[in-house]
């Protein structure tokens, strides 16, 4: 039973705010990712929840339990972080051991738990090994082993598979998620990576800039996102800016700077109303046969072969660029310098209030 | 069953131990006691001197007014000093340089065998390294005989005392810049040189702008190196026939620098027809001279590499392609090694040879070993006390959360280290006999006060330096997971710098058993004499060159023995 | 005429055989990438040809000409860093004139160059930055702004991407090799990330332990890989191991674990010959009920990807088995029972490895 409560957590570096206004609320046993670019404030907050970093305002909470003035080592949260800081100069069993040791368990208890955990992780078989002589994948399950040995209620994750190779990342998701679901264990994972957070989480949380953007289902993130920002960073966006020309029950009509009138879900926003549509690249199409609605003429410029999808970029007559992503099973007779039909179904056209700092501003990744 | 349960009961209250050793306000206290003694009794005492321009004004006033010629003797004693000390520094850069190059950028076999050449000077004591160089170099006009393979070239002072500090400072140098290289990612060069440029080229506009601090270190070991050795500087001058003391005429002879001087007056002072408070004016004087300049020096050393506008803007591709290929480089190379292997390493050990080929002469075995007791117990008392303060110290300075304090104290640190250690002794000594704060059991006790004062630097510069590069994460991980301060203190950061704690405390050992400058200062000739001490009387008044070489030869081979050790530990600790 | 060609290249250090017997041909304003996981020699093979290290044994042409004894400086290529490496005491500007600088050209000549190459990566008004005043891909750009400078006409890209947030590298992906192609220049791109190997290149080589497995089109490499650790390791894949147990002309009948059997085209491997059966994760359907197709199997779970579903099924044959399915699809629960059907046009077969399916997938 562990359930984590933050409430307006504030910090400043300086005169540089790292975090503002966090609040959130984790139920036992879910696996929350904490989604954001370099620099929003992930690792700060990760550090404030285990206590190595206080906040400047706000308050953290264990099972209604405050830990504010708690020193780390009474928190009872295990921390993974990004470089997995495994202590070279003791072997891989010394190293899963350590928690219970430095909290005083009976030996008995202490060869129960590190031998349970090391075969959780698949590693019992190396446990005289030194952490230099394991490969970056095993060096990765010593760290999450020696993390669980501490009988933590609260795992903290820091981009854990930042330091692999991108197919073993792959491979390495699925076992993480399982092990966490294994042992219900409540888990905050960060990362920059929004196929994993898509691929793990109960629910996302997208930070940007030291604050949070949105807290939601993996699909919610994707489908319904907060803003343009969170639109175009789990998964790619094209965005139109335009006026709100007329609004239906259940489509509303934008209307372009070149004429043209785009169908979109229907929104708050009222007719008159600048606004910025948005649709995700993987949900428009294009073809060489007239589309359906929504439709622009285009010209392919590249196309880039990713296996299992190939992403076009085109360019939409007196509009600019724009980027599509299809099956690449689906756009096998497309070529570059083709002209195409640009189009996208008016349920994933998405409604935004412009915001305030532009557009461009706005989606900057880093 | 019972059993058991007391171990629990064990564990508990160890726990429980552990969790009052780690609040706050004891580690405050911990830390508070560690600073407190570094300001009270080491740099304090070490710039007590300092206030004698306020106290004793009207001492000086007098003796400068007495003798008037004094300040004339200083003054070109302290130019002496300076203008050997900077050629040394210039030229130890220029071939230092390409050494330490050599050492990092290259893979080649008997590197490691390379490396101990370098440090060898290090385990010969000063004392012994002024007689051998000048035994190498000089004309000996108290020898009878020209030793076999000796040069007999030199009869200046200033040269002579150049040629000294190239062993003494060398493997400083080259240790310092190529710490400082091995930071700096070979993939500077590499991009450099797949854009177009020459190795020369690349060298200078791109690694060494990102190498100044390391040029910085370096020249400050040496200058603060050179400025400060006493032992050597008697021992040579003396050798050649350019250090005198006239107990007559109460006089210093010869071409004295700034520590000869000392040494002279130090000895003068205790003669009992010369007048005491006179030369403890001059004494003071000179150490405070020296401690002022040395610290503007070492400003201007810092600011003129960092301001120092490198790359230039200028740039000559064909000649410096030229520079880079070829035969230059080899010139370049041979140069140092020629440099290495004839200005450094052949000096320095030239009075083994000269066991083999002088005459025996008899020596008091009971002096020296006592001699050997003495050093080896104030360098290992000193060496203890430096542990357990300087850990501490280092770990206030780089995780100590307060990080003005902490980057002052790591300024501070050096203090003593940078002031000359004779006058680093008589200011010392001055502090001892003047305050009433601490009682005074020894001189001894002063002495080993003295020896703390400029190897502490040693053990915090090579803890701090552990420290910092250890990443915070490895303690921070052991604190979540249930560990105290005090425990990822013990099992997690300690495992890491133990290596170079090691080489911290055989630094600081080394360096106190060679030390002369300071004990002198504070002790004299005749109180407490320590090997190096002993080694300098052989040869001022007894001129027993043979003994002097011999006594030498035995404390080298202790002090190789010690360096050897911490080679080992430290390479099986990596 | 090939622009760079390795000949039996060979490069140990010690005992250490970190490529063995490489051949390479690298075509002018050909886009190269050599795939692999850690250590598998990959950045030791671009080292050779940038001249870094010299081969233990073996030729390194450039234009047919015998590059090996010829400097770094004077081998006339643009090399990016992993680790980015800008020099750090010299502002954007220079960095990216540092070329022209060194070469001694005029200097109008060095700032055409510069202005022409920060345009390219869309730097021009942040050239007076320093390199750490910069995000993480603009420090990038710079350095492949640096490397542009030299006017190479092949550049050497060392894991470019590696040290980005996961969300820049697929925005720089695409300028990449856009630059690349525009200026027709001939590049190496090295990479453990198959995906980012497969959009930029004309052409994947994919390295294990030193030698090369396999290279090819990134279509060829992806639909049809000849060996089996290709298969998996550009991009994901299912295995199912059994032994053909039957022949009947171009088809034959494969006898899985647990009792199952599935006819499958296939008229290379004879009976009795174990064997492994792939499909990728798109290839495979679920549906309620039989097929004839199919294996049955139990929904274990469902995650949501963004453009498709995951449904993570075990089979009958006790193998899990990974289905991607468009939102579209009908909906399965956990728990759910399922028929898992296979496109047999889209299937993979291999000799079983005699290292064991396991050994042979490994990618550490």
């Amino acid at each position: 039973m562990a359930r984590l409560r933050l409430e307006g957590i504030r910090k400043t570096f300086r005169d540089v705010v790292a975090l503002d206004r966090i609040d959130l609320e984790v139920e036992d046993g879910e696996y929350i990712v904490i989604l954001g670019p370099t620099g929003a404030g992930k690792t700060t907050l990760l550090r404030i929840i285990t206590g190595l970093l206080n906040q400047d305002a706000g308050h953290v909470y264990l099972d209604e339990r405050s830990l504010d003035g708690v020193p780390p080592e009474e928190r009872g949260i295990a921390y993974l972080p990004q470089t997995y800081s495994l202590f070279n100069h003791l072997n891989v069993w010394n190293n899963a051991i350590f928690g219970p040791v430095v909290q005083g368990w009976t030996p008995e208890r202490v060869e129960r738990v590190g031998r349970e955990m090391l075969d959780l992780v698949r590693l019992f078989a190396r446990r005289y090994s030194f952490p230099r002589e394991l490969s970056g994948g095993m060096q990765q399950r010593v760290a999450l082993g020696r993390a669980l040995a501490a009988n933590a209620d609260i795992l903290l994750l820091d981009e854990p598979l930042r330091a692999l190779d991108a197919r073993l990342r792959i491979e390495l998701r699925r076992e993480l998620k399982d092990l966490a679901s294994q042992l219900g264990i409540t888990t905050l994972h960060v990362t920059h990576d929004q196929e994993e957070a898509l691929n793990l989480a109960d629910r996302i949380l997208v930070l940007r800039r030291g604050s949070i953007k949105q807290i939601s289902s993996p699909r919610e993130v994707y489908e319904r996102p907060a803003e343009p920002f969170v639109a175009h960073f789990v998964g790619e966006a094209n965005f139109f800016e335009g006026t709100v020309v007329d609004v239906e029950s259940d489509t509303a009509y934008v209307g372009l700077r070149t004429g043209q009138r785009l169908a979109a879900s229907p929104s708050q926003a009222k007719v008159g109303d600048a606004v910025v549509l948005g649709v995700k690249v993987d949900r428009c199409v294009i073809s060489r046969e007239e589309g359906g609605e929504n439709t622009f003429e285009a010209t392919i410029l590249r196309a880039l072969f990713a296996g299992k999808r190939t992403t076009y970029e085109v360019s939409l007559d007196r509009l600019g660029k724009a980027k599509v992503k299809m099956p690449s099973s689906a756009g096998e007779h497309l070529r570059e310098g083709q002209r195409v039909h640009f189009s996208f179904p008016r349920e994933y056209g998405l409604i935004f209030t412009p915001p305030p700092e532009g557009l461009t501003a706005a989606l900057e990744l880093e | 069953m019972r059993e058991g349960q007391g171990d629990t009961r064990n564990r508990r209250l160890s726990q429980r131990l552990l969790a009052f050793l780690s609040r706050r306000p004891i580690i405050a206290t911990w830390y508070g006691a560690v600073l407190l003694y570094f300001f009270l009794l080491v740099l304090l005492p070490t710039l007590f001197v300092l206030s004698f321009v306020f106290t004793g004004w009207q001492a000086i006033q007098g003796l400068l007014s007495a003798r008037p010629e004094v300040l004339g003797t200083i003054g070109s004693a302290i130019l002496l000093s300076y203008q050997t000390a900077i050629i040394v520094t210039l030229v130890d850069l220029v071939f230092g340089l390409p050494l330490a190059w050599f050492l990092v950028r290259r893979a080649f076999r008997g590197k490691s065998l390379l490396n101990t050449l370098i440090d060898s000077p290090l385990a010969v004591p000063t004392a012994g390294l002024g007689f051998s160089v000048a035994l190498f170099w000089g004309v000996t006009p108290f020898l009878d005989f020209k030793p076999f393979g000796s040069l007999g070239l030199v009869s200046s002072g200033l040269l002579i005392l150049i040629l000294l500090h190239f062993t003494t400072t060398f493997p400083y140098m080259v240790r310092s810049l190529s710490a400082i290289l091995k930071e700096i990612d070979i993939d500077y060069e590499i991009a450099a040189r797949a854009s177009g440029a020459s190795k020369l080229t690349a060298t200078r506009t791109v690694t060494l702008p990102l190498f100044r601090s390391g040029i910085a270190t370096g020249a400050t070991l040496v200058l603060a190196k050179a400025l400060s050795d006493t032992g050597g500087v008697v021992t040579a001058l003396t050798t050649i026939g350019k250090f005198g003391v006239n107990t007559a005429d109460c006089r210093a002879e010869g071409e004295l620098n700034g520590t000869a001087l000392i040494a002279a007056w130090k000895t003068l002072s205790d003669v009992a027809g010369c007048q005491s408070s006179e030369f403890t004016a001059g004494l003071a004087l000179v150490a405070i001279l020296m401690i002022v300049s040395a610290l503007a020096l070492l400003v201007v050393v810092k600011i003129l590499t960092m301001r120092a506008r490198i790359p230039m803007k200028r740039i000559f591709p064909t000649w410096e392609k030229r520079l880079s290929r070829g035969i230059a480089p080899r010139i370049r190379d041979g140069a140092t090694f020629f440099f290495l292997i004839f200005l450094v390493l052949i000096p320095s050990f030239f009075l083994i040879g000269f066991l083999l080929v002088g005459s025996p002469e008899p020596i008091e075995w009971n002096t020296l070993y006592r001699s050997i007791y003495f050093s080896f117990m104030i360098a290992g008392v000193a060496t203890a006390i430096d542990l357990a303060l300087g850990i501490p110290m280092a770990i206030f300075i780089v995780r100590g959360g307060m990080r003005r304090l902490g980057r002052a104290m790591d300024v501070l640190v050096n203090v003593p280290y940078i002031v000359p250690s004779a006058a680093l002794g008589i200011s010392l000594s001055l502090f001892f006999t003047q305050q009433r704060l601490v009682p005074v059991p020894s001189l001894f006790f002063i002495v080993t006060l003295a020896h703390v004062a400029f190897t502490f630097p040693f053990v915090v510069r090579n803890v701090t330096g552990a420290l910092e590069g250890l990443d915070p994460a490895m303690e921070e991980t052991a604190r979540s997971l249930g560990a105290r301060p005090l425990q990822s203190f013990r099992r997690v950061t300690f495992p890491i710098i133990k290596a170079s704690i090691l080489a911290g405390a055989i630094m600081a050992f080394t360096r106190s058993v060679g030390e002369t400058g300071a004990t002198l200062a504070v002790a004299g000739r005749e109180a407490i004499i320590t090997a190096p001490v002993y080694i300098v009387n052989l040869i001022l008044e007894e001129q027993n060159f043979y003994a002097a070489a011999l006594a030498t030869t035995v404390l080298i081979s202790v002090s190789a023995t010690a360096m050897l050790l911490m080679r080992y530990i430290t390479r099986r600790a990596r | 005429m090939p622009l760079v060609e390795l000949r039996r290249v060979t490069k140990r250090f010690g005992p250490i055989v970190a490529v063995e017997d490489v051949d390479l041909r690298v075509d002018d304003g050909e886009y190269v990438t050599v795939l692999g996981p850690s250590g598998c020699g990959k950045t030791t093979l671009i080292k050779m040809i940038a001249g870094i290290w010299a081969p233990t044994e073996g030729e390194v042409l450039v234009d047919g000409r015998d590059v090996v004894p010829v400097l770094l400086e004077d081998r006339d290529l643009g090399y990016v860093f992993q680790n980015i490496v800008l020099f750090p005491h010299l502002s954007v500007w220079k960095n990216a004139t540092y070329s022209p600088w060194v070469r001694g050209l005029g200097e109008e000549e060095v700032s055409s160059i510069g202005k022409e190459v920060l345009r390219l990566v869309d730097l021009l008004d942040q050239s007076r930055f320093f390199p750490r005043e910069l995000s993480g891909g603009a420090q990038q750009k710079a350095a492949l702004a640096r490397a542009l400078a030299n006017r190479a006409q092949l550049l050497i890209l060392d894991e470019p991407l590696s040290a980005l947030d996961s969300r820049v590298r697929l925005e720089l992906r695409y300028q990449l090799r856009a630059l690349v192609k525009d200026l027709g220049l001939t590049a190496i791109h090295v990479t453990h990330d198959q995906e980012e190997a497969l959009s930029v290149a004309d052409r994947v080589v994919v390295m294990r332990k030193g030698r090369i497995v396999e290279e090819g089109s990134p279509r060829e490499l992806y639909r049809s890989p000849a060996h089996i650790f290709t298969s998996n390791f550009v991009g994901e894949n299912n295995f199912l191991e059994g032994s053909i147990a039957k022949r009947a002309d171009e088809w034959a009948l494969v006898a899985l674990r647990n009792q199952q059997y599935l006819w499958v085209p296939d008229g290379r491997h004879s009976v009795g010959r174990a064997v492994v059966l792939a499909w990728r994760p798109e290839y495979l359907d679920l549906r309620k009920g039989y097929s004839p197709n199919g294996l049955p199997g139990t929904v274990e779970g469902e995650r949501f990807l963004g453009s498709e579903l995951r449904y993570i099924v075990r089979l009958a044959t006790e193998e899990r088995v990974s289905v991607d399915v468009p939102l579209t699809h009908e909906r399965f629960k956990v728990g759910e029972d399922t028929t898992v059907e296979f496109d047999y046009e889209k299937m993979l077969i291999y000799p079983r490895p005699y290292e064991g399916l396991e050994e042979a997938l490994k990618l550490e």
